[in-house]
């Protein structure tokens, strides 16, 4: 597959865009990135052992951490928004970094992007965690750049420490 | 140094809860050796749910649980029974299981290769004949088991206690009614995707939330706002509209009965929801301020794929770290924990008194259990009555005192 320097750097600098307006709190903004047809998926991962590894992550249509269309998107967005959003009072610090990214496949006009990701969370005083893991995005081409078709994120976490996940990956 | 606490947790635990005043001492929510004592006094007596049979169909399929923090693996064998077994080598201690779940022939030690069965018999030992000139009694060596495992509509349970009275004793017609909410559904199998989640917050704050319904319009107002449920409309629905009946069991036992909502508690550590969602919240304690909590969804094997679906959907939204409602759940319960570590107000006790002396106690005999009738649903009876019976574990001796000693809600 030829790919080419320039889309590289377009899907690079779309990907730190939208990682800025989460950090932003711009999560009206960023939910526009998405299409119509999306979906946001994180699956829940367990420790398997070494040879059933293919077995570690749940399957489309089990439990999940998210399992979005838009419209299930539009409402987390809708309850971070909120004036009553605890959890936002104060609002964490958080850094998203995405790092890593490689264009997988191009197909038309959808590009699969694979990156590695960091999430930061600084809450209230001394309250950190860190979030790690890998994604897989379905970008769509559209006149003014793209849009997030289908996103999947792969936490490397199996017990999660964080006191809750209210936050976009 | 001995804290006040310690050495009120020498004398009696009684004096810890006031039932009738609704005070609560607040070391037990952070006190080191009040939480070593609920180790050995509850969690290691307790009946504690396992696993549901549908995750372990097959011989060689294990999944690793705890109970309080001990380390065990649940097996189903050739035979196909079902063993639990501390997961612990009986050479120098080390884990001989190393996944949440899975499927194995045996159970190998990294450390000096001591090979347990599916029944946790010794079957290998390197240099039995070299080393051991075979004078080890292999017999002799087997994985630990818990002394008493037994299984309710599929709810696997076990014990560490031998002198432990039955499951169906210790669960009651109330505790059995609990589970039939759920087991009710059909044929019922745990869907996979068991979420594992750590909090710093108490195991019994987590455990008392769930019959907390003061909490619900102001905590996840933000949830109810995207919604779009009017936080005037849900607490109309729990406060003007506040009759209800409680279920009170024996050994802590609690269930409400608003419509919608079954909440129900299976003392120390199991929760059940059901009508609105289909789970079971399990809390493994971590220490006075930490907990770990798994949450397992049920659906029924012969739902259509529509149902399935909406099950998963709703409990999707709300549970768990990312779920809708339970994102905001635990912070609170973190703030208490903090708040119950205070040295300041160390004889300050918590304020348990809402709905006091509310309701009329029923025997029960139409239903088969005690029913607090016609009190408020939105009420911290629940949390009293879970915690005046914490205490009578606490203080009992044995599990002979404990069935000898305990309180009957039909006569509170
Ligand atoms: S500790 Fe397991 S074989 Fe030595
Ligand atoms: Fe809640």
């Amino acid at each position: 597959m030829f790919l080419n320097a320039e889309l590289c750097h377009e899907v690079e600098q779309f990907l730190y865009m939208e990682a800025a307006l989460l950090d932003e709190h711009r999560y009206t903004e960023w939910f526009e990135l998405f299409t119509e047809d999306c979906h946001y998926w994180m699956p829940v991962r367990q420790t398997r052992l070494a040879r059933q590894e293919d077995a570690e992550f749940s399957q489309q249509g089990e439990i999940a951490f998210f399992d979005e269309g838009r419209a299930e998107l539009e409402k987390r967005v809708r309850k971070l928004e909120s004036p009553y959003a605890w959890g936002q009072s104060p609002a964490p610090r958080t850094r998203h970094m995405c790092t890593n990214v490689r264009i997988a496949e191009v197909h038309d006009d959808e590009i699969t992007v694979n990156c590695n990701f960091l999430f930061y969370r600084c809450s209230l005083e001394v309250e950190e965690d860190y979030f790690v893991g890998r994604r897989e995005d379905v970008l769509r081409k559209v006149d003014q750049g793209f849009r997030i078709a289908r996103r999947t994120i792969l936490l490397d976490q199996t017990v999660i420490t964080a006191k809750n996940m209210n936050h976009f990956f | 140094m001995a804290s006040a606490a310690t050495e009120r947790a020498s004398t009696t635990f009684r004096s810890s809860i006031d039932h009738e005043n609704g005070l609560v001492d607040r070391a037990i929510f952070s006190d080191q050796a009040i939480y070593k004592a609920e180790l050995e006094q509850i969690f290691s007596r307790a009946w504690l749910f396992m696993c549901h049979e549908s995750q372990i169909p097959n011989a060689g399929d294990f999944f690793q649980t705890y109970m309080g923090e001990e380390k065990v693996i649940v097996v189903r064998s050739r035979d196909r029974s079902v063993e639990v077994m501390l997961n612990a080598c009986r050479h120098r201690g080390a884990t001989v299981c190393r996944a949440h779940s899975g499927n194995t022939p045996n159970f190998i030690c990294a450390y000096h290769g001591w090979t347990y069965d599916l029944s946790g018999n010794l079957i290998g030992v390197p240099g039995m004949n070299e080393l051991y000139e075979r004078k080890l009694d292999r017999s002799e060596w087997g994985l630990k088991k818990a002394a008493k495992v037994s299984s309710y509509r599929g709810f696997i349970f076990a014990t560490l206690d031998e002198s432990a009275p039955s499951l169906e004793v210790f669960l009651g017609n109330a505790g059995r009614y609990m589970i039939d909410n759920l087991a009710n559904y059909g044929e019922i199998e745990v869907i996979p995707g068991i979420i594992r989640h750590r909090l710093r917050a108490n195991w019994k704050l987590a455990m008392e939330n769930d019959q907390d319904y003061y909490h619900v319009g102001i905590t996840h107002a933000s949830a109810l706002d995207a919604w779009g449920v009017a936080r005037t409309t849900v607490n109309k629905n729990y406060w003007d509209d506040n009759v209800g009946d409680l279920v009170l069991g024996e050994f802590g036992h609690v269930q409400d009965t608003i419509p919608g909502h079954f909440h129900a508690n299976i003392f120390p550590h199991m929760c059940i929801f059901t009508d609105l969602l289909q789970a079971v919240v399990v809390r493994h304690p971590k220490g006075p301020a930490e907990v770990e909590q798994w949450y397992f969804s049920f659906v029924d094997k012969n739902a259509s794929e529509v149902q399935k679906r909406e099950v998963i959907r709703r409990n999707i939204s709300r549970l768990g770290p990312t779920g809708m409602i339970e994102q905001d759940d635990g912070e609170n319960w973190e703030f208490c924990t903090e708040g119950a570590a205070s040295s300041a107000m160390r004889d300050v006790p918590f304020n348990y008194q809402m709905g006091i002396g509310k309701g009329e106690m029923d025997d029960g005999s139409a239903v088969g259990f005690p029913l607090l009738r016609g009190g408020p649903r939105t009420t911290e009876e629940y949390a009293r009555w879970q915690l005046r019976c914490w205490a009578e574990w606490m203080d009992a001796e044995s599990w002979p005192a404990l069935l000898e000693k305990h309180s009957n809600p039909a006569v509170i």
